[in-house]
């Protein structure tokens, strides 16, 4: 059993030694993977899409210029690093407000008082801004977290914080929508 | 409201579902609790705009490709040229950025303005306005329908294609279109100027504009309908009520063969499409037909 072990380490070694980003395929892999994790990561940051994907889209771009010098295993983060330094550096601030569609809703739940769904409209309304209105790293924990459903532990290594630290910063941001909200329920 | 006393990271442990079944039992029986499942609950119904990410490999692949045919061609001097260019184009973009928010079909959009002024966004609508010219003038441009909360200060401006509406700090709606203008007022004063005329609309009153001639009526609500999902209408042509139809529920609906300047009074839900089209155009004794899914066919009954 341990002799299977350990030569199935060494193939894999073998293997990623091999994988260098300069190949279009890997690339490409690396491209769908990640890409659009990074872009909502910088629109939870700056609020215009177009920017967001445009950031991303020269992210990939320095990374195959530099695929020489970025290891497989770094790929993810650099091109990560990159995007973020980009936003930091050209970004003018906007505000984040999600899209709500209200035909999803009604089409659910179909069985509940016109009362209910307009109160429900309004709270969602009211969400929204709430959201929008978040300090900046609150809200990119908040939406990672339950836009994207990453665990706390990944939301640290893409942030470059603890864990302990970004479980603060969820608690907060929560702490503050249920602030803001009031009594509108 | 009750602080509330737990750790700093206890949120986001029941968020993330790791706290014990005793902590999640004792949490469901505070007051707060419902309040946080809502928000949990609510934030799950927004929505990120779709990624495509096709698209966007190919504009990667496309600026990879640009790049390498630029480098090895140009001389020196032209670099310094070109930079000087590219930053001059730069520094005109960030002067003049226009920030512009747009709804799609039934959809609505809440919008807090740099002096946190509020505008709700009617469906298939649009706003812009540009950033850094906003702390001198308060203007900004106006297609389709919103309802404002202007905060007091300087004079708040939205220009239509139809016209100009100024206050100084009102709650207000205008609704703008290729044949269609109406301003609503709630509070204060509003002043509305057109190519001919410019009027004052105080609060309670409302007025639009119909084949170039000015129409005036009183109103009985303190906000649009359209905020509780109902839109409603007194006395207005069919033809603006054909578009708000249409705008709400994606349809294209053809009036070909009947008179759209009769007027309607009443109002119909953006719940029920079906309920929707009855109201409106059983009461004025006109058949709708399906031609497919999202198209409409007008005649008289």
């Amino acid at each position: 059993m341990e002799v299977i072990l350990v030569s199935k380490n060494i193939i894999q070694l073998l293997m990623t030694r091999k994988k260098s980003v300069c190949n279009d395929i890997i690339f490409k892999a690396i491209f769908d993977k990640h890409s659009e994790a990074i872009r909502n990561f910088i629109y939870y940051k700056c609020g215009n899409m177009e920017q967001a994907e445009d950031i991303t889209q020269d992210a990939y771009v320095q990374l195959w210029k530099n695929c020489k010098k970025v290891v497989f295993e770094k790929a993810k983060s650099y091109v990560m690093k990159v995007a973020q330094n980009a936003y930091y550096n050209e970004v003018d601030h906007q505000k984040v407000i999600l899209k709500y569609e209200q035909s999803v809703v009604v089409n659910e739940k179909n069985d509940k008082s016109p009362e209910f769904l307009m109160e429900q409209k309004e709270f969602i309304i009211k969400l929204q801004q709430s959201i929008a209105d978040l300090p900046t790293k609150q809200r990119e924990v908040f939406l990672l977290s339950r836009k994207d459903k990453k665990t706390y532990k990944e939301i640290a290594e893409i942030i470059g914080l603890t864990q302990k630290a970004v479980e603060r910063r969820m608690h907060l941001a929560l702490m503050e929508l249920r602030e803001k909200i009031g009594e509108v329920i | 409201m009750k602080k509330f006393d737990y750790k700093d990271d206890f949120l986001a442990k029941w968020a993330g579902g790791s706290l014990s079944d005793k902590e999640k039992e004792d949490f469901m029986k505070t007051n707060d609790y419902k309040y946080f499942k809502a928000i949990l609950d609510g934030t799950n119904q927004l929505q990120i705009p779709a990624y495509d990410k096709s698209v966007n490999y190919s504009s990667v692949r496309k600026k990879i490709s640009k790049e390498k045919k630029k480098a090895p061609l140009l001389l020196k001097w032209t670099y310094t040229v070109a930079a000087s260019i590219a930053l001059l184009i730069g520094i005109g973009y960030l002067f003049n950025q226009t920030i512009n928010y747009k709804t799609g079909y039934g959809e609505l959009m809440s919008i807090k303005l740099p002096d946190s002024s509020e505008v709700i966004l009617n469906s298939k609508s649009k706003i812009e306005y540009e950033k850094k010219k906003w702390k001198e003038k308060r203007t900004l441009t106006l297609d389709g329908e919103a309802y404002f909360k202007v905060n007091k200060g300087s004079l708040f401006t939205v220009d239509t294609d139809n016209g100009s509406v100024t206050v100084l700090g009102t709650k207000f709606t205008i609704n703008s279109g290729p044949d269609i203008f109406e301003i609503v007022c709630y509070e204060g004063k509003v002043n509305v100027k057109t190519a001919n005329s410019s009027k004052i609309i105080a609060k309670g009153e409302a007025m639009r504009i119909v084949n170039n001639t000015i129409e005036n009526w009183d109103l009985k609500q303190h906000a649009p309908s359209w905020l509780q999902n109902e839109s409603s209408f007194i006395s207005a042509p069919l033809s603006q009520v054909i578009n708000a139809l249409e705008r709400q529920y994606n349809l294209r609906i053809n009036s070909e063969s009947i008179d759209t300047s009769l007027r309607f009074t009443g109002g119909f839900t953006h719940y029920d499409m079906k309920t929707a089209l009855s109201i409106v155009f059983n009461s004025m004794g006109i058949k709708f037909t399906f031609d497919n899914e999202r198209t409409i066919y007008l005649s008289k009954k």
